[in-house]
């Protein structure tokens, strides 16, 4: 490229990145600004500069606590638990092209179409610990009732649950494609050496397809941690808090309690929470994913 | 062709970056009327209600008009409102929740007083107390400044199956212990399932706590007083026992299903605002009347709904004010808002206007008008903050209510952290 040209690419990349200055880093750098005041909305010139009173005192209240923990519950009990189904139906789907298979390829990815808000509002009917059908079924086969949503004990465990029906048909179709792109020629190489299922899956499938797992656990992880919908829809991050979450509870500072410092303060938790997984998820696992 | 095409491209292109980065000042006028911006949280067949009433106000005469709009829950329309203030954009009259109006009344200069406006028009000032203090307003000074008006205006009532009691030979209770004894039996008797319902809210905290002849807060408003002194323990571990025992079914957070439950007949009684009749009344297939809440030492009761405010950054306060006048003083206005939904009128004025008059014909309406003597709002009187802490207040209720936790110990959380939030908010 001429000396007097060096300039076009810049210009041909500033209105991405005007984009991502203005949509991206200021509001990032803005939530870390506001996280330091006592901030009034109707009127900004009476913003209080407080430096760590917000996380201060955000850090003692009992709900941010049980945000902590809860959000760290959904986070390692849906990635693992759908991570794990969606590679057990991929396997089992991938490799069979009958019209069975096929029927049960569609119903595990129904979910997925299915607005999350209907789903809910489905599943908390269901739920319902005196007239729900899950009860009446559990009742039915001699078992204990559960009080599902309405039991600090049992709420998040209900949410994992629906969030696993839902999203599970998801992955399942992402790892499916990933199995059948491996070239056939790999795994008759494996038949000729008399290789078993399981070395197979192990020595060929996951490695071939770790791309893809590695893709989907940090979508799954980001994706959970940033859990909200079902929360607002069907607990509203009750019983007592039992099953709210950060970003629930930065909900409920701006929209409830109306203190926007403290939910900015929450809002750089998450960041740095989200931030320092991927980056250990990259530093440890990175190496360890096969590309072609 | 080309060229003209391109200039016509620079020109669009020109007028959308200068109107994207130039503040355009906001039509005040229209067709020769002046523009009134009115946000509200009216949404459904009131939202429809109200749309009437303001187009019929827009018909009445040919100065204002005034501009409905829709924004939201209670919630969701002072979050926005707050912001819309921020940015020097907020609406010319707000309908919002009573309990949401401290939020803007406690920031100096949101609100206009609406006091001389009232003086000048010759409205009266003749609101019933119970509503006024429900804005947290003391009641001493609201004839020199009111920054709202009370609007739809409701008590918690309670709904009872008539049918069903008469056919088990049972009367209609009146304390919380005949409540406890009636329900076993129905309970007993496999006619229900619960014995009442309560809407998941802590509008009914404040009834069972000011039922027990106490206070919600400390007189200096700095804490819960009603926890300090074991008396709202007392309480509030009577309303658990009625839980324990099916007595109460306290409803799910989301999606709440009370009214439901008592229109099935899986409970006899519902607790519920008199602002609900409407939606119970289309539900229950079966006779039921509106009776007054039991009580426990004495009957207490709360006062809710929702109010009218007008912004002090309005420039149409006159435009803004004549609409409001409007509605309180024709009958086409909050009167008939009131009767057609159900809620209890918010004046002496309004409450003998004929849509009114027509509606206390009505024994149900005229019982809920009758309770209106026993409100009592000393939890906003003394902490008009109140607003800002029911989440705490709702997290107590649910570990208690659902879980079976221990009362001492979690109205003793709670009021940790109230004590906290509230010495964060006097900052």
């Amino acid at each position: 490229m001429k000396d007097g040209k060096k300039w076009i690419p810049y210009l041909l990349v500033a209105p991405a990145m005007a984009g991502i200055a203005l949509f991206v880093i200021y509001p990032m750098v803005n939530l870390v600004y506001m996280s330091f005041f006592k901030v009034n909305q109707m009127n900004p010139d009476k913003n209080k500069f407080v430096l760590f009173d917000n996380y201060t005192k955000m850090f003692r209240t009992s709900a941010f606590q049980k945000a902590m923990v809860n959000t760290g519950y959904y986070a390692l009990f849906s990635v693992v638990i759908i991570l794990a189904l969606a590679l057990l139906l991929s396997v089992w789907l991938a490799g069979r092209r009958t019209k069975f298979h096929s029927f049960v390829q569609g119903c595990a990815f129904l979910p997925h179409v299915i607005s999350m808000v209907s789903i809910g509002l489905i599943f908390q009917q269901m739920m319902d610990p005196d007239f729900g059908i899950f009860n009446a079924i559990l009742n039915a086969l001699g078992l204990p009732a559960l009080s599902w949503l309405r039991s600090s004990d049992t709420a998040v465990g209900s949410i994992v649950f629906v969030n696993v029906w839902k999203s599970v048909g998801y992955y399942t179709l992402i790892l499916i494609a990933a199995i059948q792109s491996i070239p056939e020629s790999i795994y008759e190489a494996a038949a000729l050496d008399n290789a078993g299922k399981l070395k197979v899956f192990f020595k060929i499938t996951l490695p071939m397809i770790s791309p893809q797992i590695f893709f989907v656990l940090i979508v799954l992880s980001i994706g959970s941690f940033k859990i909200f919908d079902l929360i607002s829809i069907m607990t509203a991050g009750g019983p007592n808090n039992a099953s709210t979450s950060l970003v629930y509870y930065i909900y409920a500072n701006v929209f409830q309690d109306f203190d926007v410092g403290r939910a900015a303060a929450a809002g750089v938790v998450l960041l740095g929470l989200v931030g320092v997984m991927t980056v250990l998820y990259f530093v440890g696992l990175a190496k360890k994913v096969h590309y072609q | 062709m080309k060229k003209s095409v391109k200039a016509a491209a620079l020109a669009m292109a020109s007028v959308t970056a200068v109107s994207m980065f130039t503040q355009i000042p906001v039509m005040a006028e229209e067709n020769g009327k002046t523009t009134v911006t009115f946000w509200h949280s009216m949404s459904g067949e009131n939202g429809e209600l109200l749309q009437s009433i303001v187009d019929n106000y827009n018909n009445s005469q040919d100065q204002v008009e005034v501009v409905a709009e829709y924004q939201g829950n209670y919630y969701d329309a002072i979050a926005k409102v707050q912001t819309a203030i921020g940015a020097g954009n907020g609406p010319d009259i707000l309908q919002t929740g009573s309990g949401q109006i401290s939020v803007l009344a406690k920031e100096d200069g949101i609100l206009e007083n609406l006091v001389p406006y009232m003086e000048e028009s010759g409205m009266p000032n003749d609101f019933y107390e119970g509503f006024l203090t429900g804005l947290s307003f003391d009641p001493e000074t609201t004839d020199e400044t009111l920054l709202g008006f009370p609007m739809g205006c409701s008590v918690p009532v309670m709904y009872c199956n008539t049918a069903m009691l008469e056919e088990a030979g049972l009367e209609v209770p009146t304390t919380w212990d005949e409540m406890m004894d009636v329900c076993t039996k129905l309970i007993d008797d496999g006619k229900i399932e619960y014995g009442f319902a309560l809407p998941h809210d802590p509008w009914y905290f404040w009834m069972f706590i000011a039922q027990n002849d106490t206070y919600c807060f400390s007189e200096d408003g700095s804490t819960m007083s009603c926890v300090e002194d074991g008396t709202g323990i007392e309480m509030w571990e009577k309303v658990q026992d009625m839980a324990e025992n099916k007595v109460l079914y306290f409803g799910p957070a989301q999606d709440d299903n009370s009214v439901a439950m008592f229109a099935e007949g899986k409970t006899a009684f519902l607790i519920n605002s008199i602002g609900g009749m409407l939606s119970v009344d289309s539900a229950a297939d079966f006779d039921y009347s509106v009776e007054f809440v039991p009580q426990e030492k004495s009957l207490a009761v709360p006062t809710g709904g929702n109010a009218l405010c007008m912004l002090a950054s309005s420039e149409v306060k006159d435009a803004a004010w004549d609409f409001l006048n409007w509605m309180y003083t024709d009958n086409g206005g909050v009167a008939t808002y009131s009767a057609s939904i159900g809620y209890l009128p918010c004046s002496e004025t309004i409450a003998e206007m004929d849509a009114i008059q027509e509606k206390r014909e009505d024994p149900n309406y005229q019982k809920a008008f009758e309770e209106l003597d026993y409100a009592d709002n000393n939890h906003m009187v003394r902490q008009p903050n109140n607003g800002d802490i029911t989440s705490y207040i709702t997290a107590m209720m649910e570990a208690t209510l659902y879980d079976f936790e221990d009362v001492t110990e979690q109205m003793t959380i709670m009021n940790e952290e109230v004590t906290s939030a509230l010495a964060d908010l006097a900052e």
